[in-house]
């Protein structure tokens, strides 16, 4: 069966009695896609659909022409077989594991441990933070914390890349270098990346395109110097 | 000091909190991440035993796993003794008054848990069952400790179900509180003092390593 390639997403979402708190069409190809909206837009709603956390109402979610979910007929692939990478805006690194750890967390079991020690270790060097691979969360500074989010994120060799606002607590400088970091390696592996910012300087400088949100809906999507700078666009 | 019902207490309430652990958190846990038909009915069921008197929970015991009961005969015809009147009886006894607090240590500790990382652990890849093992069980492990040693010093000590359910048998299922009761009842007190020592100061020593885990806890 021909299908684009990317993710292809079309779901709704009921909210309690009538209406649909998410009612979304968007496709992704490989590179970086911005979501970007006001909060309470549903951009973070969208993610949890995509990566399987929450179960859309009716719609379908494919990626690569394999599907995630359909209403009909019914399928769900469970979150764990989907492959997302999924760095949550409050980070969700694994308090009781050392950075190492958490890294080689997300690789998978198949890899032999010395590889796999490896592979973790030369994702945190990439994100500047080999310094940390032995020390816990507790111990990280925000900015810290995202380097370790964003080197486990990339190290399970993901199929989509989600990033629910990774750089809010960096300094600009270092915000900066990652956010080209995040671009070289999503280009690298080719997969689609979907980035929610309210940031209008970092969806310039990280997305290919920009799907513009507002109450749980699609409101434009196309060029991010377009849509963002010619239109005004929404946010700081 | 006769040392033999201290050691049956010892066997009987391993044993039971064993049991009382393994059940305790799988039911914590479901407790605590799924919600389903009658999970109030099956909380209230899980705690009744530390609010029933005593001889209410044995009588139930008795008619549920007696030897006229379908679950006795089973038993019986299977091992070939019966649960009640045995030792078995005593560890079913010594396992009802564990189980509430393993199981309500095991709920609010899983509870405390942020579900987030459950999510995000789910993400990268785990099962559920590697979830719950490797993120939920380690982050949780304080509270369920707290609740098993806890549960451990009330097996240790249980009188009123041992006694309806295994009864007072010198060498079989006389435990440690029993053998004081009988003690205490034939006047001879010092044989009781020895036994009350060392009961009291495990209790001591119990409550003081939870109050300490629980310290811990507070200040991860």
């Amino acid at each position: 069966m021909p299908h684009e390639p990317g993710l292809d997403v079309d779901v709704r979402v009921a909210r309690g009695r009538g209406g649909f708190s998410l009612d979304a069409k968007i496709d992704a190809p490989p590179g970086v896609t911005i979501l970007f909206g006001p909060s309470g837009s549903g951009k973070s709603t969208l993610l949890a659909v995509i990566a399987g956390l929450v179960r859309p109402d009716t719609g379908h979610v494919r990626l690569e022409g394999t599907t995630w979910f359909s209403s009909s007929p019914r399928l769900d692939v469970a979150i764990h077989e989907r492959r997302v990478a999924f760095v949550f805006q409050s980070l969700a690194l694994f308090p009781h594991l050392t950075a190492q750890a958490n890294v080689e967390y997300g690789i998978e079991r198949s890899v032999p441990p010395l590889e796999r020690a490896a592979r973790a270790r030369a994702s945190l060097v990439r994100f500047h933070a080999e310094h940390l691979a032995a020390r816990r969360p507790a111990t990280f500074s925000g900015g810290e914390g995202q380097r370790v989010a964003l080197a486990r994120a990339f190290a399970m060799n993901p199929r989509l890349v989600l990033l629910d606002e990774p750089f809010s607590a960096m300094d600009r400088s270092l915000r900066g270098e990652l956010v080209e970091l995040v671009r070289t390696l999503a280009e690298g592996l080719r997969v689609p990346v979907i980035h929610v910012t309210h940031r209008r300087g970092e969806a310039l400088a990280l997305g290919d395109r920009v799907i513009l949100m507002r109450d749980g809906r699609v409101e434009a999507t196309g060029d991010p110097r377009e849509l963002l700078i010619e239109r005004g666009g929404v946010g700081r | 000091m006769d040392l033999e019902p201290l050691f049956l207490s010892l066997q009987v309430a391993t044993l039971a909190t064993l049991i009382a652990t393994i059940v305790g958190v799988a039911i914590g846990a479901l407790l605590a991440t799924r919600s389903f038909p009658g999970r109030d009915l099956l909380d209230v069921l899980l705690t009744a035993p530390m609010v029933l008197p005593p001889t209410v929970l044995g009588y139930y015991v008795l008619v549920a796993l007696g030897r006229r009961s379908a679950i006795g005969q089973a038993f019986e015809a299977i091992t070939g003794t019966s649960i009640v009147f045995t030792r078995t009886g005593a560890v079913v006894a010594a396992t009802l008054g564990a189980l509430p607090l393993v199981v309500k240590s095991a709920r609010a500790a899983i509870e405390a848990v942020d579900p987030i990382l459950i999510v995000a652990a789910r993400t990268l890849g785990a099962t559920p069952l590697r979830a719950f093992f490797t993120i939920l069980l380690p982050l949780a492990s304080r509270g369920i400790l707290a609740g098993v040693m806890l549960g451990f010093a009330r097996a240790l000590g249980d009188f009123g179900v041992t006694l309806m359910v295994a009864g007072d048998i010198p060498g079989e299922t006389q435990t440690a509180s029993l053998a004081i009761y009988d003690a205490i009842q034939a006047r001879r007190d010092g044989d009781a003092a020895g036994m009350i020592a060392v009961l009291t100061a495990f209790a001591v020593v119990t409550l003081y390593a939870v109050g300490k885990l629980g310290e811990r806890r507070r200040a991860a």
